[in-house]
């Protein structure tokens, strides 16, 4: 899958965080609780060390 | 007696019995835990269960309850409050009504259980009461200073929205934090119920938390459990869940903190489509080490259980994850589907990604049967560590 989208012209860090995101989002989905859920993606994005989705966020 | 159980008997002495408030566990509670625990010790690595678990940090911690007054938190360093939902803070185990905001009279009776009229029952009683996973609860019963009580009575149409944070503060070689929570829905009834532990700094805390949850017929529950200790920190809990017919359950779990934590939940799906989901993120950096045990039994027919489990392991951080579903002969005995179970280390990347899951079997291969004998047989252990 890295590789897939490496060779679509990704970054290697940016595909890395892409692929991070798609794995948790199958637990963070589930949960309909906008805010809390919003809260949970800031704790997570800065686990991840992820600040580009810390901005977004 | 090992040199761990002496210790805690001694913590437990120099506690003074006496001055742990009755109201939250009658003192005879307290003894029989205490008992329970010299007899049989706190499980170690050789316990099959508790083989991924990081007991080390056990060696340095008091296990006699942080008593100093709780320290004065300037809400700020608080998360957000969240809209529409009332919030019950506890520092180090004990209730902080000023970083609170208790809600309007509704639907639901929140007691805190240092005020309670009765003692309640010892969390322990209610599953396997003396097993090895049961051991930290009965720690927690030994030594809980505080906790939380929700019922909720009758059926609204919104539901109950309850936000309760425990913020553990205390160093652990001062003393622990024993953080307790019971839930009772009555038939028909909805609960949302967001539950936080976090920490007051970053000192390193040990939190020993039990929770109970009760669903009668027809309730349904959501239960958001975020464990967000500091990187220091150790946090020993154990949840035990009764669902009865058509009671849901749907708990959702995202771990990132502490340096050591480890999560038991025991499940008994009692009632006929009991429904039981279970979803977890966890996320682990430098040297964590997140070690989660679900023990779930479907002893009516037509229960089912639901199970995700995302876990990402940074640097030398250890995940684990097991969950055996256990089925009565006299329930759904149709094999429950192997779990999918990966685990994934990139060879240019330090992470390492772990997943597994578990599904029901399709409605059409259910059995049913009358019988109220039920002794049980092993079917599925969904089990991923990395």
């Amino acid at each position: 899958m890295l590789f897939y989208l490496l060779s679509r012209g990704l970054e290697r860090d940016t595909a890395q965080r892409l692929l991070k995101w798609a794995f948790l989002e199958d637990v963070i989905a589930q949960i309909p609780l906008q805010p809390l859920r919003r809260q949970i993606e800031e704790r997570l994005a800065g686990q991840l060390r992820d600040d580009a989705l810390r901005e977004l966020l | 007696m090992t040199a761990l159980t002496a210790r805690i008997v001694e913590d437990f002495q120099e506690s003074a019995p006496s001055t742990l408030p009755s109201a939250v566990q009658a003192a005879a509670h307290r003894r029989a835990a205490l008992a329970a625990l010299e007899a049989a010790g706190l499980p170690s690595s050789r316990d099959e269960n508790w083989k991924y678990a990081n007991l080390r940090s056990l060696e340095r911690v008091r296990f006699r309850p942080a008593l100093a007054a709780p320290v004065s938190l300037p809400s700020a360093d608080l998360p957000a409050p969240l809209p529409g939902v009332a919030r019950y803070v506890f520092v180090d185990g004990r209730f902080a009504p000023s970083l609170s905001a208790q809600p309007a009279e509704g639907a639901g009776a929140v007691t805190l259980l240092s005020q309670a009229a009765d003692a309640p029952r010892p969390v322990a009683e209610s599953t396997d009461a003396g097993g090895v996973d049961e051991r930290f609860a009965l720690l927690n019963q030994a030594f809980a200073t505080d906790g939380i009580a929700i019922e909720v009575g009758r059926a609204s149409a919104e539901p109950l929205q309850l936000e309760v944070l425990f913020v553990a503060s205390a160093e652990a070689q001062s003393g622990a934090s024993y953080p307790r929570l019971e839930v009772l829905l009555q038939p028909g009834t909805r609960l949302t119920l967001i539950e936080r532990h976090l920490s007051a700094g970053a000192q390193s805390s040990f939190v020993t938390g039990a929770a109970r949850v009760t669903l009668a017929r027809g309730a349904l529950l959501t239960h958001y459990r975020l464990q967000e200790l500091n990187a220091r920190s150790t946090l020993f809990d154990t949840l035990s869940a009764q669902l009865a017919a058509d009671a849901t359950y749907r708990l959702h779990g995202i771990s990132t903190g502490a340096l050591s934590a480890r999560s038991t939940l025991a499940a008994r799906l009692g009632g006929e489509r009991a429904d039981l989901s279970l979803a977890v993120a966890a996320l682990g950096d430098r040297q964590q080490v997140q070690d989660g045990y679900a023990l779930i039994e479907h002893a009516a027919p037509n229960a089912r259980t639901l199970q995700t489990f995302r876990g990402i392991a940074a640097g030398r951080s250890r995940q684990a994850r097991t969950a055996p579903i256990r089925t009565s002969r006299c329930a759904d005995s149709s094999p429950v589907p192997r779990p999918r179970s990966t685990c994934a280390r990139s060879s240019r990347s330090t992470t390492t990604m772990c997943a597994a899951a578990t599904a029901p079997p399709p409605a059409s291969s259910m059995r049913t049967c009358s019988s109220t004998s039920c002794p049980g047989a092993w079917s599925a252990t969904p089990r991923s560590a990395c």
